[in-house]
């Protein structure tokens, strides 16, 4: 099978793999959502779930260990776009075919979960998953509809930690993830993919809620210079799961209902 | 005397052949001696080696090439730490010294930032980028430097250092910029030989066996150098000639071990002050034994980069420094003393 | 094998030092350089053996222009010793010698590593190193360090051997062993030796011609019977010596105090404004009349200067080569102001020492007796484009007296007395 990555790069694959070894947390989620876990043979140290991914063979984080890649035998490597060209031109070159899925937003996700299932030969569980986070999606939209965050959608903080006060901006998929569960995400204004946003910018946006995803809310509640600000008032600050939110998955897509619940909350006591 | 410092050479050489072995050996996958042995033979006889299985390609194409390639930069680096210590008449004179590093450093921040590609490949881009850029930056120190009547290595190295200083800005500039393709860029300054293979020991080996041959041939002018400008023309030197040609050579080996391994540190300083005092300065052997005692350390630390906290591997720069930089304190507290 | 110097100017930073100099060192000479400090010994020598290109006229070895030959070609002719140069690296003692091999095998004559260790162990013996051969020359003495550089020099198997103050910081007892090889081998093997020397005795005693060096100029070249007459070292360096020739032709030399400390048995204070050797004698004129003398603001090394440290006299002096600082000459115009008479030897003026006579015009308009000597117009002695004439013609008109040569001073000196 000759296919087209998601990194536009062409792969030719012998025979349906059953050593796979997988080089990022969301693309071993995917695969596992999608029901190749069973062929996964090696994943990065990251790699936490599902819950099984832990006991198999580490084979590096952000760098790769070649060796123990190697020594897998694996029969594909699947990575995500943003895995170092030398990288994939590496394990390349030691004959192993290297399959980079590229999931920036939501669609992003839905194509590659469909891609992976084509690669994997799993792809009727793979569309069964993509019709039904689709539905998932309208659900979402149809509860916004019928409520206050038509008309007025929440503004939204979200950060990756208190201290650097880094957020996702426009383009990214927790600024589709927010949208599409009735806010407005602020960072979406600033320039840049992942924007450090300044105190100022924050305090004239003024959000409503603020989510994070590293850090402890206290941080903020107990600072003078954030005292004024709505989100700090009415004590909505909420923490939000690292691995579910942070990475390119299902999880995330299904973790949208969380969102739009706090939102609404935050609409029925405004 | 000199029947001993034969000795000690091939002594050098018996010790970076072991430690070659050992490296070979050991890694983050347990391969037996034994098969080890038969892996290589097979190798070497041309025959089957499916039946090794994983075995012959982590032997044969990950760190046969990564352990030649660590001898090989650590070669570069003494030898041109070797020549750049013989050209300014100074003990601790470092290669990266007329601004290599900081040439290198800018060409593979470019490549990386803007992600660049040669025949389609990154990894061939930072080699020919960073390898242009350490040649191009030291040609344009040495440039400056001679445009002052009286060429003087104060000269080259204060114009080193601000061109160096300049471009660490530039570098930091486009660091910020490009902030996406930040963390390639910062592990590849810290220097390491994690991912490199056959190719990038096939661009460094001629470079650096043909720099250093140049170089050895040199060894009567090089002792020369170490006398007073003076002192070297009366006994028949030609001073401004050899001091070009011990440059450019030095400056070449340094840009080959740069471009396929980043920034190793300390090597190029250490390896030659610690030679000097076991070989003595004549650079007819104290430019074998550098060559020699950096490959052997280089391994060494390569080795310990990628099993001391394996499966993680060490940026093996960050080892060398960390070792190099408190004995290079050792040594100017001790060079303060002997004033 | 010969070395010629043509009309040789040596300049050191744009300021000449040696000017105009003309002579033939003849094969067999041992020829000794003395002088004073700052004479331009050295310098000599370094163009001599091609290391510092004369600014103006041309040096000739064997008949073919220095500069024409390269490196190794001229270290097969001149073995160059330096003075007491650094050591920052350990080569041993024979490593260090061998060194000296280098031009020889880059020509044809490529001698056998065997040849070469033999040469060197024999080179070695020949100065009583052998058995230093093995130490690392950084732990050295200056006496043995010395002898490993006439060593390094021997090992060229040169024709001329030229010596840069070799003795100078050694014991009397290595100043005359390294001399005593260096005349053996002169005598043995026909080598003609350019050596610079500070001591007279010692460049008496060696040296088959001496070449004396005084304000720029050769003062004497010849045998040194011829060049060391007690008028011509008191002329050049301050002192009274009597030379006496031994029955076996040597020259015995023996200084008289030089009288420093010497009461003045006149009263008249005179100020000497002096430079590049042109004070030397009216100083010494001076000092014997009685006068209490001083002299500035001069440089230090200057001929002038190594005059007057000589005589014992307070002066006011700079860094060698520096134009005068404000605090030099406020030092300056303190010691004028406390003297009778000021005296202007027929010195040349620069940027560098104009400040002198802008010193000096404000005191002779406030009154002060200045005598200024002009044997050499002023004109011809003006390099700061016209600013030094113009300072001289204005002390005439503000009541300087001029005089035509230095002979003149003493008589009106004495007629104030």
């Amino acid at each position: 099978m000759v296919i087209v990555d998601g990194a536009k790069r062409i792969v030719e694959i012998s025979k349906p793999p059953n050593r796979i070894v997988s080089l990022s947390p969301g693309t071993t989620e995917m695969l596992f959502a999608i029901g190749a876990g069973e062929q996964v043979i090696g994943a990065t140290s990251w790699c936490n779930y599902p819950e099984q991914v832990l006991s198999l063979p580490k084979v590096g984080d952000m760098n790769v260990n070649f060796e123990i890649v190697a020594a897998l035998l694996p029969d594909l490597i699947i990575g995500d776009a943003s895995l170092q060209p030398a990288t994939a031109e590496r394990l390349e070159s030691l004959g192993f075919p290297v399959f980079l899925i590229q999931a920036l937003n939501i669609t992003g996700i839905l194509d590659s979960l469909e891609l992976l299932g084509r690669v994997t030969g799993n792809l009727d569980i793979a569309q069964t998953l993509v019709i039904e986070l689709v539905e998932d999606l309208r659900t979402y939209r149809k509860a916004i509809a019928s409520s206050p965050l038509q008309a007025q959608p929440v503004t939204t903080l979200l950060l990756f930690g208190t201290d650097q006060l880094y957020s996702a901006g426009n383009g990214t998929y927790l600024d589709e993830v927010i949208r599409r569960a009735g806010g407005d995400n602020i960072a979406a204004g600033a320039r840049g993919q992942w924007p450090q946003l300044s105190e100022e910018y924050i305090l004239a946006r003024d959000p409503e809620i603020i989510l994070l995803t590293f850090g402890d809310p206290a941080d903020f509640l107990n600072k003078s210079k954030w005292r004024q600000i709505k989100a700090v008032r009415n004590n909505n600050i909420f923490s939000l799961d690292p691995d579910q939110y942070n990475r390119p998955t299902p999880r995330l897509i299904k973790g949208i209902a969380n969102i739009q619940n706090l939102f609404l909350q935050v609409r029925k006591e405004g | 005397m000199i029947q001993q410092k034969r000795r000690l050479l091939l002594l050098f050489l018996a010790i970076l052949v072991v430690c070659m072995l050992l490296a070979v050996g050991v890694g983050t996958i347990t391969i037996p001696p034994r098969q080890t042995v038969q892996i290589i033979w097979s190798a070497l006889s041309g025959s089957d080696l499916t039946q090794f299985g994983a075995g012959s390609t982590i032997l044969l194409n990950l760190r046969l090439p990564r352990v030649l390639l660590a001898a090989l930069v650590g070669a570069a680096l003494a030898a041109a730490g070797t020549a750049f210590q013989a050209f300014f008449c100074n003990p601790l004179a470092d290669p990266y010294i007329v601004g290599v590093s900081a040439g290198a450093a800018l060409g593979a921040t470019i490549v990386l930032g803007f992600q660049l590609a040669i025949f389609g490949s990154q990894a061939v881009a930072v080699t020919v980028s960073s390898f242009t850029g350490a040649v191009a930056v030291s040609y344009l120190v040495y440039w400056i430097a001679q445009r002052r009547a009286g060429f003087s290595s104060l000269v080259l190295l204060l114009a080193g250092m601000a061109v160096s200083a300049f471009l660490s800005a530039v570098i930091s500039l486009l660091m910020v910029i490009k902030s996406k393709n930040l963390s390639e860029t910062v592990f590849w300054l810290m220097g390491g030989l994690a991912g490199r293979g056959w190719r990038e020991v096939g661009l460094a080996f001629p470079l650096v066996t043909i720099g250093f041959l140049a170089l050895w041939k040199l060894s009567k002018e090089l002792n020369l150098l170490l006398l007073s400008t003076e002192e070297a023309q009366s006994l028949g030197l030609d001073v401004q000639s050899t001091r070009r040609k011990v440059l450019a050579l030095g400056s070449l080996l340094a840009a080959a071990a740069v471009s396929v391994s980043g920034l190793i540190g300390f090597v190029g300083l250490i390896v030659p002050h610690l030679v000097r005092l076991i070989l003595g300065p004549d650079h007819r052997y104290l430019l074998p034994g550098s060559l020699l005692f950096g490959s052997i350390l280089l391994v060494l630390a390569d080795l310990v980069a990628r099993t001391v906290a394996a499966p993680l591997e060490l940026p093996v720069g960050a080892i060398t420094s960390l070792c190099g930089g408190p004995f290079f304190l050792y040594l100017l507290v001790q060079a303060k003393q002997e004033q | 094998m010969q070395i010629k110097c043509q009309d040789v100017t040596i300049e050191y930073a744009s300021v000449p030092i040696l000017s105009q100099l003309t002579f033939e060192i003849k094969p067999g000479q041992f020829v000794g350089i003395i002088g004073p400090n700052g004479s331009g010994k050295t310098s000599l020598l370094k163009t001599l053996a091609g290391l510092l290109p004369p600014a103006q006229g041309g040096v000739q070895v064997d008949g073919r222009p220095i500069s024409q030959y390269t490196p190794i070609e001229l270290a097969g002719l001149l073995g160059v010793v330096p003075q007491n140069s650094s050591r920052v690296f350990a080569f041993s003692v024979a490593e260090a010698v061998a060194m000296g091999g280098y031009a020889a095998t880059k020509t044809g004559l490529h001698r056998s590593r065997r040849d070469q260790e033999a040469k060197v162990a024999q080179v070695l013996a020949e100065l009583d190193l052998h058995k230093l051969a093995d130490r690392p020359i950084t732990t050295l003495s200056g006496g043995e360090w010395q002898r490993v550089l006439i060593a390094r020099a021997l090992i060229q198997e040169p024709q001329i051997l030229l010596l840069d103050e070799v003795t100078t910081h050694l014991d009397i007892r290595y100043k005359l062993e390294i001399l005593e090889k260096v005349q053996a081998l002169h005598r043995d093997s026909g080598l003609t030796v350019v050596a610079v020397l500070h001591e007279l005795e010692l460049a008496a005693e060696f040296c088959t011609h001496l070449m004396l060096l005084s304000a720029g100029k050769i003062r004497a070249f010849g045998s040194p019977a011829k060049v060391l007459t007690s008028e011509i070292i008191e002329e050049v360096f301050g002192v009274k010596m009597d030379v006496r020739l031994d029955s076996d032709g040597k020259l015995d030399l023996k200084p008289r105090r030089v009288g420093i400390g010497q009461k003045s048995s006149k009263s008249t204070k005179v100020h000497v404004i002096g430079g590049g050797g042109s004070a030397t004698q009216l100083l010494r004129k001076l000092v014997a009349a009685g006068f209490p003398v001083t002299l500035g603001a001069i440089n230090r090394e200057d001929a002038d200067w190594e005059a007057a440290v000589r005589l014992g006299l307070t002066l006011v002096e700079e860094i060698p080569f520096a134009p005068l600082s404000p605090r030099v000459r406020q030092g300056n115009r303190r010691i004028m102001a406390k003297a009778d008479v000021i005296i202007v030897a027929n010195l040349p003026f620069g940027p560098g020492n104009l400040g002198n006579l802008e010193d000096l015009l404000v005191l002779v308009r406030a009154g002060k007796k200045v005598i200024l000597i002009n044997s050499t117009a002023i004109k011809d002695r003006d390099f700061t484009g016209g600013q030094g004439v113009a300072l001289w013609n204005e002390l005439v008109e503000a009541g300087a007296q001029l005089v035509q040569s230095e002979a003149e001073v003493l008589p009106r000196l004495a007629a104030k007395e």
